[in-house]
């Protein structure tokens, strides 16, 4: 088992096990930004690969100033951001909650008011949806956020209650109309 | 009895101002408010112990916080089914083939090739690497100059070169300390805060036309020696006008007292170096002749005969000179002279001698209220010991001089 410098040295020298460890690593924050951004496990998944495809094409020339987190993160959000603008115009719009696929991640969802939460989730600004994943998906502690995103700690609690005040409020709004 | 009919009416209002106030403090931005995002942020499974504390205290903030928790719990995402082995034949693959960036490729090595085989200027370095960044920024040299700082001096001394130099020359005088900086910057040696005629007459002569330029106060004397220089002679005069008359004149008498003949001259044709040019013409025949004649050539030659008339030492050549020229330049000249603290006396000489009465007036102004500068009592003109001990006021010599005027 390498430490992170020394398999990102290795992966530098073209190593798959090396990249394969660092994969394993930071997979899950990646997706975690992905899903931020994209909002569907399919789409996360592609843009999973693609950060990491390019990360590790351009990981020669990386001069391991800052945290390797940081560099991966910065090109998550890029790769994401750019595939939901290449694809997600020719998409047709979101199904009504009715026509959902009975994807079994979503049961639980489903079951209550599924389809209220993850509209709501989706209307969110991507910067709180992405704090809100890292800090669900990936369980990221709040200082943690913060060094990733360079932002001060204010600002992550921030994004992280007006999202869930947002999240809040379709759920209110669903039982009102209940 | 009215009291007893609004009662049974019931027509007082209930409200009291302690319920008013309660909504007031209601409105008000609480504690609560404050920790919002913390008490949130307990929901999500951080650890708040501030935001713990107030909600085991506060119910509005515990229901806050379960409310967070509930949304939470709610909370599902797809599991990510990427997989490492799904990347590896991606990350083998070689690139696709991409048209455009075979261009870029193409324009790029060809771009090396040319560099290579006809090898360009020196890239910029320091300063001039400095200035370059500052001018991509929209910040010129002058603005930064502006800004009087021991920074900005230090900027422009890194920068370097002949305007970077001159435009430090023009910050010194405000600040010692700054002063000190440029002082060192532009002598190359600490040498502490100087002045910057002083810096430009025994480190940087180059650096006089920014002096010129700049004129500050005590440079006279440096500035004096540019008048004999033909491409600076005109910015050098314009300068000595900025500065205080006084120091000015000091400083021409003072070049005038070591003036060579060529050099007293020039004096004589400058309208500004006319105590210059009288300092001059006192050291020899030569130099006064030279004076003379060269003053009937220049355009400021009159000004400097007129100042002579006023001096029973020189007061013979100039009237001389004088008749040298036509009589309505005389008389206009005269004319104005009165009005001038320097030229006055010689004026009243000049124009006893013309013979033109239309100067009455003129003359007659000048004793009553002497121009300004020459004090309340009158103007004293001084002779000397070289040729006699009298002393007389402008008033004496103007009512000398319209007496002989009314005569003729």
């Amino acid at each position: 088992m390498h430490s992170e410098a020394e398999s990102i040295r290795l992966a530098q020298s073209g190593s798959l096990e090396a990249m394969e460890s660092l994969y394993e690593s930071h997979r899950s924050m990646v997706y975690a930004v992905a899903l931020g951004v994209c909002g569907n496990g399919p789409d996360a998944d592609e843009v999973l690969q693609e950060t990491f495809l390019r990360a590790f094409r351009s990981l020669a020339g990386w001069r391991g100033e800052g945290k390797f987190s940081t560099w991966l993160y910065s090109i998550a959000v890029r790769t994401a951001i750019n595939w939901r603008r290449r694809f997600f115009p020719k998409r047709p719009a979101p199904p009504a909650e009715e026509g959902e696929a009975p994807d079994p991640s979503a049961a639980l969802m489903e079951a209550e008011s599924s389809a209220e939460l993850k509209r709501a989730v989706e209307k969110l600004p991507p910067q709180q949806r992405i704090v809100l994943t890292l800090r669900h998906v990936r369980g990221l502690s709040l200082a943690e956020i913060a060094e990733l995103q360079s932002c001060a700690i204010g600002t992550v609690k921030s994004n992280l209650h007006h999202a869930i005040a947002n999240l809040k409020d379709a759920l209110a709004d669903r039982r009102l109309q209940a | 009895m009215n009291d007893d009919l609004r009662r049974s009416l019931d027509a007082e209002s209930r409200a009291t101002f302690r319920d008013l106030r309660r909504r007031l403090e209601s409105d008000r931005p609480g504690p609560c408010d404050a920790l919002a995002a913390d008490v949130t942020s307990i929901g999500t499974g951080a650890r708040e112990p501030e935001a713990e504390r107030h909600a085991a205290e506060c119910a509005r903030c515990r229901d806050r916080a379960d409310e967070a928790r509930d949304v939470w719990r709610r909370l599902a995402w797809p599991a990510s089914m990427a997989r490492f082995s799904g990347l590896i034949p991606r990350l083998l693959a070689p690139l696709p083939f991409r048209a455009g960036r075979a261009v870029a490729a193409a324009i790029l090595a060809a771009a090396i090739v040319g560099a290579l085989a006809v090898p360009g200027d020196a890239p910029a370095t320091g300063g001039l690497a400095m200035r370059a960044r500052l001018d991509r920024e929209g910040l010129t040299l002058r603005e930064i100059a502006g800004l009087g700082t021991e920074r900005a001096a230090r900027t422009l001394i890194a920068i370097g070169g002949p305007e970077a130099d001159a435009l430090l020359l023009g910050m010194m005088g405000r600040d010692r300390a700054v002063d000190s900086v440029i002082a060192g910057g532009l002598t190359g040696i600490h040498v502490g805060p100087m002045h910057p005629a002083e810096v430009v007459r025994d480190w940087r002569p180059d650096l006089l036309p920014a002096l010129i330029d700049a004129a500050p106060p005590g440079s006279a004397l440096t500035i004096v020696p540019a008048l004999f220089d033909p491409r600076l002679a005109l910015r050098a005069t314009r300068a000595l006008e900025r500065l205080p008359h006084d120091e000015a004149a000091a400083a021409l008498e003072l070049a005038g007292l070591s003036a060579t003949p060529d050099e007293a001259a020039t004096f004589a044709q400058q309208d500004i170096a006319v105590p210059g040019a009288l300092a001059a013409a006192s050291r020899s025949r030569d130099h006064r002749m030279r004076c003379f004649w060269s003053a009937l050539a220049g355009d400021g030659g009159l000004k400097f005969l007129l100042a002579a008339a006023g001096s029973s030492f020189f007061r013979e050549d100039a009237l001389m000179f004088l008749g040298l020229l036509p009589d309505d330049l005389v008389f206009e000249a005269c004319r104005e002279a009165l009005g001038d603290p320097d030229l006055a006396a010689g004026a009243a000489r000049a124009a006893a001698k013309l013979g033109d009465r239309r100067l009455v007036p003129a003359l007659m102004r000048a004793a009553k209220s002497p121009p300004q500068g020459m004090g309340s009592a009158g103007f004293e003109i001084e002779e000397g010991s070289l040729i006699s001990a009298r002393s007389e006021t402008l008033e004496t010599v103007c009512l000398d001089a319209v007496a002989q005027l009314t005569r003729q």
